[in-house]
Order: C-alpha cells, then sequence, then structure tokens
C-alpha cells in the first residue's frame, strides 16, 4: 500500500535546479531567482558533492553578466560620469587617470569581457581563501574548502546589482557579503556571528587601508560638492 | 592537524588552484600595466606611517619581475604568500596524482593558528614601519 504513495518531495526538486543533472543554461535563471527571493532557502538546496565545476561555471556566467551590464552604463553614462570626475577629481588624479577617462574602443571592452573572467578567477581563489582561514580559526569551517567555495561563486548572484547606474557597484558589494554571511552558516553548519566575521575580517585586516581611503575619498567629494555649492 | 585521502571536490580545488596561479602569471603584463594607475596608500597618506598592507602592490610586481631580494624587502608577508599562492598551485594537481594527503584541520576553533597570523601580521607590520616602506 504504502509503495503506492507519491513521494512528498524527489531529491531533484530538493536541490537548486543549475545544480540537477543535465540541467542546461536555462536553469539559470530558476536558480538566480531563488538566490534573490530567498537566500537561507536557495543555500540550504546547495548540494556540497555535486561537481564543482558547477557553482564555478555560476560564478563565470554571473560575472560575465555583471561585466556586460556594467559596460552597458558605461556606454550610456560615458559623457556624463567623466565630466563628473573631472569636477570631482583634482587635477594629478585627472590626468593620473586620463587613459581610463577615454571612450573605450569596440575592441578594449571585448577584450575586458574576455580577461575579466580570468582575473575574477584568481580573485575568487584568493578570497575563498581568505574566508575559508577566517573560519577555520573560528571552527565554523565543517564543510570544508569545497563548501567554501561553493558559497563564494553562488554569493555572486549579486553582480545582477549592476543593473543600478552608478550605486550598483556598492549595492552588489554590500549585497555579496550579505549573501556570503547567510551561505557560509547554512553550507558548514556553524554560528551565524562566524559566517559574519569570517567575511568580515579579510577586509578588516587587508583593507583596512581601503576603509580610510574610502573616508578621505568621501571626504573630498563632501568638501569638493561644498565648494561647488 | 590530521591528513587525509583526497576527494573528487579536492582534486577540481587543486586543478582550480593550478590554474589560478598559471593565470596570474600569464596575466603578467596587465597586473604591471594596473600599478601605475593605483592610487598611493590613503593610510600611508593620512597618517605617514605603513599600514599592514603597504608594499603589497610593490612586492607582488617586483616578484612578476623576477626580482625577488627586492620583493621580499617591499612585504615580507606579501611576497611569501604569493610565492606559496603560485608554487604550491604549480605543484597541487601532481601532488595529488602521485597519491598525495590532502590536510584538514582539526575540528573546532584553531586559535593558535588565529594568534599565529596576528602575530604575523604585527611582526610584518613593524618591518614595514622599521623600513620606512
Amino acid at each position: 500500500m504504502s509503495e503506492m504513495l507519491p513521494p512528498t518531495a524527489t531529491p531533484i526538486e530538493a536541490g537548486l535546479p543549475w545544480e540537477r543533472p543535465s540541467s542546461g543554461l536555462g536553469s539559470m535563471l530558476p536558480t538566480i531567482g531563488q538566490f534573490v527571493t530567498s537566500p537561507l532557502a536557495a543555500f540550504s538546496k546547495m548540494s556540497l558533492t555535486v561537481d564543482l565545476v558547477r557553482p564555478i561555471a555560476y560564478y563565470v556566467v554571473l560575472v560575465l553578466v555583471g561585466a556586460a551590464i556594467a559596460q552597458l552604463w558605461n556606454a550610456i553614462f560615458f559623457e556624463q560620469t567623466i565630466r563628473m570626475l573631472r569636477q570631482l577629481l583634482p587635477p594629478e588624479f585627472a590626468e593620473r587617470f586620463a587613459p581610463l577617462l577615454q571612450r573605450p574602443s569596440v575592441v578594449q571592452i571585448v577584450l575586458t569581457l574576455i580577461i575579466t573572467p580570468l582575473l575574477m578567477l584568481v580573485l575568487l581563489f584568493i578570497w575563498t581563501a581568505l574566508v575559508h582561514a577566517g573560519l577555520v580559526i573560528l571552527g565554523g569551517a565543517g564543510g570544508g574548502f569545497a563548501a567554501t567555495l561553493r558559497v563564494v561563486c553562488y554569493a555572486r548572484t549579486s553582480d545582477l546589482a549592476a543593473v543600478v547606474p552608478l550605486a550598483g557597484g556598492l549595492v552588489g558589494f554590500v549585497w555579496r557579503r550579505i549573501l556570503e554571511a547567510i551561505g557560509l552558516c547554512t553550507a558548514h553548519k556553524c554560528d551565524p556571528w562566524k559566517g559574519a566575521v569570517a567575511v568580515i575580517l579579510p577586509m578588516v585586516v587587508c583593507c583596512a587601508c581601503i576603509a580610510v581611503g574610502a573616508f578621505a575619498f568621501g571626504a573630498a567629494i563632501a568638501s569638493a560638492l561644498k565648494q561647488m555649492g | 592537524m590530521t591528513w587525509r585521502s583526497p576527494t573528487a571536490d579536492d582534486r577540481r580545488i587543486a586543478w582550480l588552484w593550478a590554474l589560478c596561479a598559471v593565470l596570474s602569471v600569464a596575466l603578467r603584463p596587465i597586473w604591471l600595466a594596473a600599478v601605475p594607475l593605483l592610487p598611493a596608500c590613503p593610510w600611508h597618506r593620512l597618517t605617514g606611517v605603513a599600514c599592514p598592507g603597504c608594499g603589497t602592490t610593490r612586492a607582488i610586481s617586483r616578484l612578476l619581475r623576477l626580482d625577488l631580494a627586492g620583493g621580499l624587502a617591499m612585504n615580507p608577508l606579501a611576497f611569501a604568500a604569493a610565492v606559496v599562492f603560485l608554487v604550491v598551485g604549480a605543484i597541487a594537481p601532481a601532488w595529488l596524482a602521485m597519491g598525495g594527503r590532502v590536510p584538514e584541520p582539526a575540528p573546532g576553533p584553531q586559535w593558535r593558528w588565529g594568534i599565529a597570523g596576528a602575530a604575523g601580521v604585527g611582526l610584518n607590520w613593524a618591518w614595514l614601519i622599521a623600513t620606512g616602506v
């Protein structure tokens, strides 16, 4: 009798669409949707045994999409952005960054789209290693390096924030850190604070100067705006 | 720390590491072209004292130019980390293919590692300040 009852949930339905056997690029959209709408549930569904090529491929595709959207905004708002930068940046900076303040050619855009995923692959590995080192110290790395790598790959869903013009990078950065913290505590089954600290620690240790720089840059912009006003 | 037999994930990670090491060297012209465009360390500018990461860019760019002594002097910790990243990455797949085992940290917090890491960063920072990097 029990053999006739329908199963309540098949393993296929339980996993991420992108991780189902022989799923194509089309399964990426529902996967993205799950990470956008309910990241906690999506990370709970994330497989810790599926071939690592899947999450890495997801990462590369999302990086490419983000880079393509950024190039699109760059093409649309190029003149306005350059005008604003020239007003805000001190003359020595404008001189220094002169090569970057010219409209890129089609060849440059294509080269950027080819090189960006390669650069980001190197950064993926380095960032994962830093985050995982923090987790190991805190005793929250039960799932191993591969689990951290999977989380960092899927957290790249945040690159979709590039659709927000100008502020997309900052929004994506914050969103990525939140996704990583959620994913780490879900995948490693550790306390949420450990996931959050593991994500923040490398930035505090390695990038304290960036934080000071961001503050100095903000102060410079504020004083420039005051002078303009 | 224990040593265990590699899993399928470990083999993938070893290949990813090797790919990243190769890409890091292959993209050398891009890294070197980007160095002059990077702004000076804002911490150093504000305080006049090196930050823990000061000299990292110079250390890595000198490593990419094979100026090993110069790179080591710029930021010993960053230089050592970059060398470990490149060398271990290059041999990782071969190590596993030859039956090498994989290190696994013991469960629970590894405070000794944390203290060792903090001491390493602190000593490196003292070196940077003392040498005026």
